[in-house]
């Protein structure tokens, strides 16, 4: 088959580019940090970073000016990092064309509907499980509402805080469309309906100026949720009920590119020597729990459990490319999130990081292996 | 680009702008819990509410009874400290405590800051700083 190809220059064209934009930082944008510290930068720059960054004013305060010069730093490397990265994919794919079937063979390969049919449930399920109490919750940041403070999307679409009527209102279509999901009833509405009011109401909690992580890789997947039911219902027509299976694979990639990147950002801030037993320690001593304070008498303990976290963490990515390695990486990402409850005391038992591992479980195969041996192919 | 590739690159971007910007960008999250330099020391800071009642009693103010977790309610109060509103935010927290509990009324709310250092050296060596930043009085009353 013929494949466009993008022409050579054009790779060295927008290598050029950003090498300029890079030594343009270094030789001149670099020391607009220093004066937007100052408050001496333009007008249009100091905006700039109030939009932005609205923390920095309150930053400022507890940090030097060495802190966010750090940070203009790493943002610009990280930039740099994910554009050449992704340039050279960009190439790799397409003039190598192993690789690009290899790629083309991971996301076009389709699932059955039956799995496809049991993604949705879980995922109706998960919500169920970890939102019953929102409402209840949500009714309590109401009376707060003076602390109300819209984070950027919320801001920007000029959202208020729901009155107690409308909050009952959004949270009772919330329940419906899950029951109904769960019921394969009406699945890309009822999948719409679900997400879009899921991030809504999570977003509401995170307007009090506490932006939590416990349902970030969930979020993720249940921006997906839409298209996988979108093919599932379209695959039901289908004699062979076969269903795109993209987008429960991207699913799949967003949890493990999320662990991807909280190890490489432990990389690029603390460096090799965040794995030392001194730093952790310092965490150990700024969450105190009683197993915490016993493993950091430890030297041992010290060096092993960071150093297992951070492989756990930037391997996670390889169960994408050889799924085996799931029977290694999902029961290792259940001692990880019960080691950090444990030690840290933070999350809880069941928390939505290992909940979202039940995406990568094939339920066709699981059927398939009930099935008896006689009605096999 | 059809639908399919458009929607793997967009979430792709998506999950890297707040991993190059070092700034949660809702609905996608910057993964920078624990990731800080290493520090010799361990420093926390905490804020506490404290109200007086008409005899003079102190007492000490859980986040709780207006519905906030201990978390939650630092994340707040360590904001308006550093923006220099304290007097907004006390103002705010009791006018939320009156409207829920009507019957009970404080005379006096004041804010403190506790610092607590412990030197990873030397741990038993703990110093605490606990500072008065701000008292209010609601006019009510």
């Amino acid at each position: 088959m013929h494949y466009n190809k993008t022409p050579l220059y054009i790779y060295w064209v927008v290598a050029l580019l950003l090498s300029t934009l890079l030594l343009a930082y270094w030789l001149e944008w670099r020391h607009w940090v220093t004066l937007a510290y100052q408050q001496q930068a333009p007008d249009w720059f100091q905006t700039l970073i109030q939009r932005i960054y609205p923390r920095f004013g309150v930053e400022k305060q507890r940090f030097p000016l060495e802190f966010f010069i750090d940070k203009a730093d790493q943002v610009v490397g990280r930039f740099a990092f994910i554009s050449l990265g992704s340039l050279s994919f960009i190439y790799l794919y397409q003039y190598k064309v192993g690789l690009r079937q290899k790629i083309q063979h991971y996301w076009n390969r389709p699932t059955t509907a039956y799995n496809a049919q049991r993604q949705l449930q879980v995922f109706a399920g998960v919500l169920f499980l970890f939102t019953w109490d929102w409402y209840s919750y949500l009714s309590g940041l109401g009376n707060a509402t003076a602390f109300y403070t819209p984070t950027f999307p919320y801001r920007l679409l000029h959202l208020p805080f729901p009155s107690p009527f409308w909050l009952l209102v959004l949270y009772i279509c919330f329940l419906v469309a899950n029951f109904a999901l769960l019921c394969k009833f009406r699945v890309v509405w009822a999948s719409i309906v679900s997400v879009t009011l899921f991030v809504l109401l999570q977003g509401y909690m995170y307007c009090f100026h506490k932006i939590d992580h416990t349902y970030a890789t969930l979020t993720q997947v249940a921006l997906l949720v839409p298209i996988l039911a979108w093919h599932y219902q379209k695959g039901q027509l289908q004699p062979q009920k076969q269903v795109a299976a993209w987008a429960w694979r991207l699913m799949q990639f967003s949890i493990a590119f999320t662990y991807f990147q909280a190890g490489l950002e432990k990389l690029l801030i603390g460096g090799i020597n965040w794995a030392s037993p001194h730093s952790f320690r310092s965490y150990l001593y700024l969450h105190p729990t009683k197993p915490g304070t016993w493993v950091a008498t430890s030297d041992f303990w010290c060096t092993v459990l960071p150093l297992a976290a951070m492989l756990f963490q930037l391997g996670f990515i390889t169960i994408i490319f050889y799924p085996k390695l799931k029977r290694v990486f999902l029961p290792a990402g259940v001692l990880f999130h019960l080691g950090t409850f444990l030690l840290f005391g933070i999350g809880w038992y069941y928390s939505p990081w290992m909940l979202v591992y039940l995406f990568f479980i094939d339920w066709e195969s699981i059927r398939f292996r009930q099935l008896p041996k006689s009605t096999k192919l | 680009m059809n639908f399919k590739n458009t929607t793997i690159w967009t979430m792709f971007f998506c999950m890297c702008i707040p991993f190059i910007m070092l700034n949660n960008l809702y609905p996608f999250w910057r993964f920078g819990m624990f990731a800080e330099p290493v520090k010799t020391q361990v420093q926390t800071e905490q804020f506490r509410v404290y109200c007086k009642d008409a005899q003079g009693k102190t007492h000490y103010f859980s986040p709780q009874s207006i519905g906030f977790d201990k978390n939650q309610f630092l994340y707040i109060a360590r904001n308006y400290y550093y923006k220099s509103q304290t007097v907004f935010f006390l103002k705010a927290l009791s006018s939320i405590y009156f409207r829920q509990s009507p019957r009970l009324e404080f005379k006096t709310w004041q804010l403190y800051k506790i610092v607590v250092i412990k030197k990873l050296n030397n741990l038993r060596q703990v110093s605490k700083d606990s500072s008065l930043v701000e008292t209010y009085t609601p006019d009510a009353l």
